[in-house]
């Protein structure tokens, strides 16, 4: 235990090992004699050994108090305590001599603290010395090696020339606090005329060569010879440090009002200084008042010390200095936050093949983002706030008036919120995550009392700034991020808040301030425009505004939400869009401000450095409100700097997803909301890019946590809310994967194309240049990807909403030999456009085209009606069957071998010439014939109806949501599916980005009114319609094609499954048994597994593919 | 057993409700595939005045496959084995899915009337009727008065 009375003299030597030092109390009974001879080695600091006792834990107990007193004690630990004092204890002058061995091998031991991250105590290996036993040596020279070294430095140590003494003068500060000791050895470079006494203060002096400008980079130089110790009693050299300690030094003198360095001598063994001789002090390093002096005025993040190149070298400089002081003092930061605790270890969780090692995230690493995130803002401490009924129309669910509570705190709008609300601090209480808090080492010399408040300083081991309050970030900003899960409601969160807060209203009060005396100066004059007079600032002020902008297919979803949940007429909401407001500035200025604005970001982008005076940029808006946020998350697209540039006085971003597939796509949106000093690219990536790409997850988490906890609040739907029940019961949702069989004649197409692709893969794969011929397999697979729909979308020209062909437009010509086919081989019809015009003809005769509604029979099931018209097949011998019919019989007598024949005059047909009938375009020209395979019906269109017609009979009244990534494909089962259900049975929208707003709307509205009496379907594109919409009238959906990236097929079923789903969702989606759609699935759950990675930068995102590709041709 | 198939359906009410003359098929109460067929021997052939009986099945793949048509009264016939199966193009490799019952019906009476002993299934039968015609005609009127009387249950019923 620790002895009181000593506690005094060397407080700090006191904290652990109590426990080691009693256990070995036993061991080593004897030579107590030999620690008294110690005693007489001058020693002052083992003076206390002459009160001899026969106890040898007493003994022992001052051995290691004696050593821990030289080394310090943070330096050794007690199993190396205890190894000397086996190996040197019994020994006259044991302690010198076990300093000596501590110090020769202190390289080593500072290694391996740097290598493993951990306390001091543990990690210090005992240091077998038992070779060493009877070394009888007492001298204290330095080893062989160790004197070869300091040699060396001799040697590189220069005539520099010397500078003004390191002065230690504490009289000018203030106070100054320990804050640890580094115990090193330097050498004598000059001789003593006598012993300089133990204990003596020494000093530095700081040598600058002529050659290093100040500041430079000292990375390849010695430091040794700068830094010089000298007697300061006499103003004299003593000696030089070790180049480790000595570039920790060295960049430290330059800022000794700071940062005091007070070396003192540990040893002389009596005997004055030879040169070469080891010097053994102990530095004892304080932080002075002046250190704490700069962050005193104000918050230190805003201070501009970032220019373009970060922080000044010089400051780079004194951080780096620092930190290495703390390292070498080994003082450690103190975790009070149990914060960090729940980062988990990034480096383990990792990926380890080293293709996915980018700066993608993983999908562990964004779970713990969002972990992170979603502990932010607890659900159990929000306060809740209803919205004003008189204002708001709709009902709020709880958790969304806690996020309206939230948001009006984040717009300081306390006088809305409720007042419990208003007491609760949504600040939070984070620290900067750059700094780190730490204990002041206890010191008696200082006097310092020791408060529980004042034992801890802060510091920021990257700017080397220190504080002595606690570095809370406070967020200066009005908005933030909203960033709950899709389907949370993030709309009627902002729709309340907007209805709640709709104008600024200190800012009109501030008006009608101004405007009052205005008036009185004026009375005579009639003002029509009071705004003019008010600040000339805020003539811009568009206070009664606020911008709300959403990607285009959202637009009037935005403004029918708006109109659903607003009760006051006051408040209007218009749409900016196409030209529809002449002068944007005048109108949001006037007296008839709308209190919404919605426009889209292309509007915004189209924009952005235009000049105009009456445009978006013309406004500082009251706020805006930015839906599908993560739009922006590029931020070298155009989009993205249009709407950073936008001006408003509260900022606030709706996203479901803040991350997409990187860190980075953060920074838009912190640009955007203007997050001192997140916002500057430079402190971005020196605090999170650059941490993160080396692997320092950790750091690079802790500063977004604490980045975006004040601004960022999320839940997911698992949540549970304060009584414990899920945020939102979902009804559940049924996906089914349909294996789908190709038919023969796909097959044949499908197989030949394969061969190509195969063939080509090959290629690319011997030549090893795969890579070269990259777009033209991307082009491959899409063709097959496009037989598994329809043959027919193999003859129209690449879907330009396919971003697999978004990069081969450069390559244009290389395609169109893969597009133009050659490869539709089969079933390819004999019959000419020449004939086909001829049979028409002769088909048009024996149908009196004068019949208004020819009914055609078949002879094989004996209809007399075929119906509908696209289900008639007719023979080159201009024969009518139902297709089915005739596609059986066609494939019966195949399957038989039998010859194939026209059942009704016995003529050979052949199955690529069967014909088909055209609508006709105009009246007048009745039917044409067209070939039957460019009418062709997809196995998928089979498959499509079949479940259709089953919905159809058992429950019509549904509405069905038919996905595709392929508009062309949208198209043909668009006219495919009109031509096989009956009209009056089965509506049929269509939704692709070819719309126009108008259209847009008009569809979605009539596809949502509900009609028992039919079916109503949309045909949505993946693309288009995949984000935002609300499509919860329909329960049911199908999805023809797969696509590359899961995520995107999940969005797009949550546009069903969604708040407001009353049914069972339930999804089919189709795919192609054994064709590259199975394979597309198998990377998908690939990518489930490792996260997507869809942006990357273009090398990386065709590495990927190219190992997707070899996984499609397996 | 599989469903009905509509055609097969809409073929028997027409038999029924338009019935060939001279032809009837009623389908098996248990089996609707299966017809009880009579025709009629055509006049001025050998066979006028005979009521033939004969079965009729239509297979699984009906249309596709042609049905299965076979004489159960003893008929002396070139072209109709002793077991009652018919040679007949139209029930073999001239099948058509166009072809229907009645269709098929019909050209079984029309082969009653126009034996083709070149194209022979009964071997012995179609060795007679090229030698001795006449015998032949005059053998295939006495099976029919032997053979192919009215039923006796039919025809009272109907008288």
């Amino acid at each position: 235990m620790t002895q009181p009375q000593k506690a005094d003299e060397k407080p700090r030597f006191f904290r652990d090992e109590d426990e080691s030092v009693i256990n070995l109390n036993e061991s080593r009974s004897l030579f107590v004699q030999d620690e008294a001879d110690d005693s007489d080695d001058g020693q002052g600091h083992v003076e206390s050994s002459s009160e001899v006792s026969s106890n040898t834990s007493n003994h022992k107990e001052r051995f290691f108090e004696s050593l821990k007193e030289i080394l310090g004690e943070n330096m050794i630990s007690s199993s190396q305590l205890h190894t000397l004092w086996s190996s040197y204890g019994l020994l006259k002058d044991g302690i010198s001599i076990a300093a000596d061995k501590f110090f020769e091998d202190k390289e080593l031991l500072s290694k391996s603290k740097t290598e493993s991250k951990m306390p001091a105590g543990d990690n210090i290996e005992v240091i077998d010395l038992s070779d060493e036993e009877n070394d009888d040596e007492l001298s204290i020279l330095p080893s062989s090696s160790q004197l070869s070294q300091l040699f060396t430095n001799k040697r590189t140590s220069t005539q520099a020339g010397l500078e003004s003494p390191m002065s230690s003068d504490k009289g000018r500060n203030r106070w100054s606090r320990y804050i640890g000791s580094i115990h090193t050895m330097g050498f004598a470079t000059r001789p003593t005329v006598k012993p300089v006494p133990i204990g003596s203060r020494l000093g530095f002096k700081k040598s600058v060569p002529k050659d290093l400008p100040l500041g430079k980079s000292l990375q390849h130089q010695h430091c040794s010879h700068l830094v010089r110790l000298i007697d300061t009693s006499q103003d004299r050299e003593l000696g030089r440090m070790p180049e480790d300690v000595a570039r920790i030094l060295y960049p430290l003198l330059d800022y000794s009002e700071q940062v005091s360095l007070e070396p003192y001598l540990l040893i002389n063994n009596g005997k004055r200084f030879s040169v070469g001789d080891n010097i053994y002090i102990r530095i004892d390093c304080y932080l002075t008042s002046q250190a704490f002096v700069r962050i005193e005025g104000g918050s230190i993040l805003n201070k501009s010390f970032i220019n373009d190149h970060g922080m000044d070298t010089r400051q780079l400089h004194r951080a780096g200095a620092i930190m290495a002081l703390f390292d070498a003092i080994n003082i450690q930061p103190v975790y009070g936050d149990t914060k960090n605790e729940m980062i988990p270890n990034y480096q383990e969780n990792t990926v380890s093949s080293s293709q996915f090692q980018d700066e993608a995230l993983n999908i562990n690493q964004l779970k713990s983002f969002y972990r992170i995130t979603q502990s932010a803002a607890s659900l159990q401490n929000l306060p809740e706030t209803t919205p004003d009924e008189s204002l708001f129309k709709l009902q709020l669910r709880r958790y969304q008036k806690q996020s309206l509570s939230w948001m009006l705190k984040r717009e300081y709008e306390y006088s809305h919120l409720s007042e419990k609300a208003a007491e609760v601090s949504i600040d939070g209480n984070s620290m900067n995550p750059l700094w780190k808090k730490f204990r002041w080492p206890s010191n008696s010399k200082q006097g310092t009392p020791n408060h529980e408040d004042d034992c801890f300083f802060y510091a920021n081991l990257y700017t080397g700034e220190f504080s002595i309050e606690k570095p809370v970030i406070k967020t200066i900003i009005n908005g933030g991020i909203l960033a709950d899960e899709m389907g949370l409601g993030k709309t009627i969160s902002a729709l309340a808040l907007i209805c709640t807060a709709s104008y600024d209203e200190a800012h009109e009060k501030k008006i009608e301030s101004t405007k009052k005396p205005s008036m009185k100066e004026m009375s005579s004059q009639v003002d029509s425009s009071p705004l003019r007079h008010s600040q000339h600032k805020h003539d811009t002020y568009a206070y009664r505004t606020t911008l709300i902008v959403v990607p285009m297919s959202l637009l009037n979803q935005w403004q029918s939400e708006f109109e659903k949940a607003n009760k006051d007429l006051k408040k209007r909401c218009e749409i900016y869009y196409g030209n529809n407001i002449k002068d944007l500035r005048a109108y949001v200025l006037g007296p008839n401000a709308p209190s919404v604005i919605i426009t889209t970001y292309g509007i915004i982008q189209s924009e952005y450095g235009r000049t105009s005076t009456s445009g978006l940029f013309n406004v500082v808006f009251f706020r805006i409100i930015l839906d599908e946020g993560h739009t922006i998350r590029n931020r070298s697209t155009r989009t993205s700097k249009a709407v950073i540039a936008l001006r408003s006085s509260r900022k606030w971003i709706l996203t479901g997803t803040p991350i997409i597939n990187r860190l980075d796509d953060l920074f838009s949106l912190v640009q955007f909301l203007n997050l001192e000093p997140w916002s500057h690219i430079n402190y971005w990536k020196r605090y999170v890019s650059v941490p993160f790409e080396k692997g320092n997850y950790a750091q690079a988490f802790d500063v977004i946590n604490a980045v975006l906890e004040p601004v960022l609040l999320r839940r997911t739907k698992n949540m549970k809310d304060v009584d414990g029940k899920p945020l939102v019961s979902l009804p559940p949702k049924e996906v089914i994967v349909e294996k789908l069989q190709l038919s023969s004649s796909e097959k044949r197409v499908y197989q030949s194309m394969l061969e190509d692709a195969e063939n080509s893969v090959k290629e690319g794969l011997a030549k090893g240049d795969l890579l070269k011929n990259y777009t033209n397999i991307l082009v491959h697979i899409l063709r097959l990807r496009q037989v598994c729909c329809h043959l027919d979308l193999l003859k129209k020209t690449p879907d330009l909403g396919d971003p697999d062909l978004e990069d081969l437009e450069n390559s244009t010509q290389n395609i169109s030999s893969i597009l133009m086919p050659k490869n539709i081989k089969s079933p390819k019809s004999s019959i000419s456009q020449d004939k086909l015009d001829a049979l028409s003809a002769n088909f048009r005769d024996i149908h009196s085209a004068s019949e208004q509604l020819p009914s055609f029979e078949c002879a094989i099931c004996t209809t007399e009606c075929i119906e509908p018209l696209s289900a008639v097949s007719i023979t080159e011998c201009l024969h009518t069957f139902c297709e089915p019919c005739l596609a059986e019989y066609i494939e019966f007598q195949q399957n038989k071998k039998l010859s194939i024949n026209c059942p009704y005059c016995r003529m050979p047909i052949s199955e690529a010439n069967v014909l088909k009938l055209k609508e006709p375009i105009d009246a007048e020209r009745g039917y044409e014939l067209i070939s039957f395979h460019s009418h062709f019906q997809s196995t998928k269109i089979k498959a499509l109806l079949r479940h259709l017609k089953q919905i159809q009979e058992t429950s019509p009244g549904e509405q069905i949501i038919v996905f595709s990534q392929f508009s062309s494909f949208l198209d043909i089962l668009e006219i495919e599916l009109r031509s096989h259900l009956p009209r009056d049975q089965v509506i049929i929208y269509k939704f692709d980005g070819r719309l126009d707003m108008k259209e847009r709307t008009r569809i979605l509205e009539q596809f949502h009114d509900k009609d028992l009496s039919c079916i109503k379907l949309l045909l949505l594109s993946l693309k288009t319609g995949g984000v935002g919409l609300n499509l919860t009238c329909a329960s049911r959906a199908f999805m023809m094609d797969p696509w590359w990236s899961p995520g995107m097929e999940d969005q797009a079923i949550d546009r069903i499954h969604r708040i407001g789903q009353q049914q069972t969702v339930k999804v089919v989606r189709f795919i192609i048994d054994n064709s590259v759609e199975e394979k597309m699935l198998r990377i998908q759950e690939r990518k489930r597994m490792l996260g997507d990675i869809v942006e990357g930068d273009e090398a990386e995102r065709r590495q990927k593919r190219i190992e997707e590709i070899q996984m499609l041709f397996q | 057993m599989a469903a009905l198939p509509k055609r097969i359906i809409k073929e028997t009410e027409r038999l029924v409700s338009d019935p060939v003359p001279g032809i009837t098929a009623e389908p098996h109460e248990d089996n609707l595939r299966y017809f009880q067929v009579t025709i009629e021997g055509p006049q001025q052939s050998p066979y006028e005045n005979g009521v033939f009986q004969l079965e009729l099945f239509l297979p699984d793949d009906y249309p596709m496959e042609a049905p299965k048509v076979r004489f159960l009264t003893k008929i002396y016939h070139p072209n109709i084995d002793r077991l009652g199966r018919i040679c007949l193009d139209v029930l073999k490799n001239n099948w058509s899915p166009a072809l229907q019952i009645r269709t098929v019906l019909l050209s079984v009476q029309a082969l009653l009337a126009s034996p083709n002993p070149n194209d022979p299934l009964a071997n012995d039968v179609a060795e007679e009727w090229i030698k001795h015609e006449d015998t032949a005609i005059a053998k295939a009127k006495e099976w029919t008065k032997l053979y192919a009387k009215p039923t006796q249950d039919e025809e009272p019923a109907k008288e």
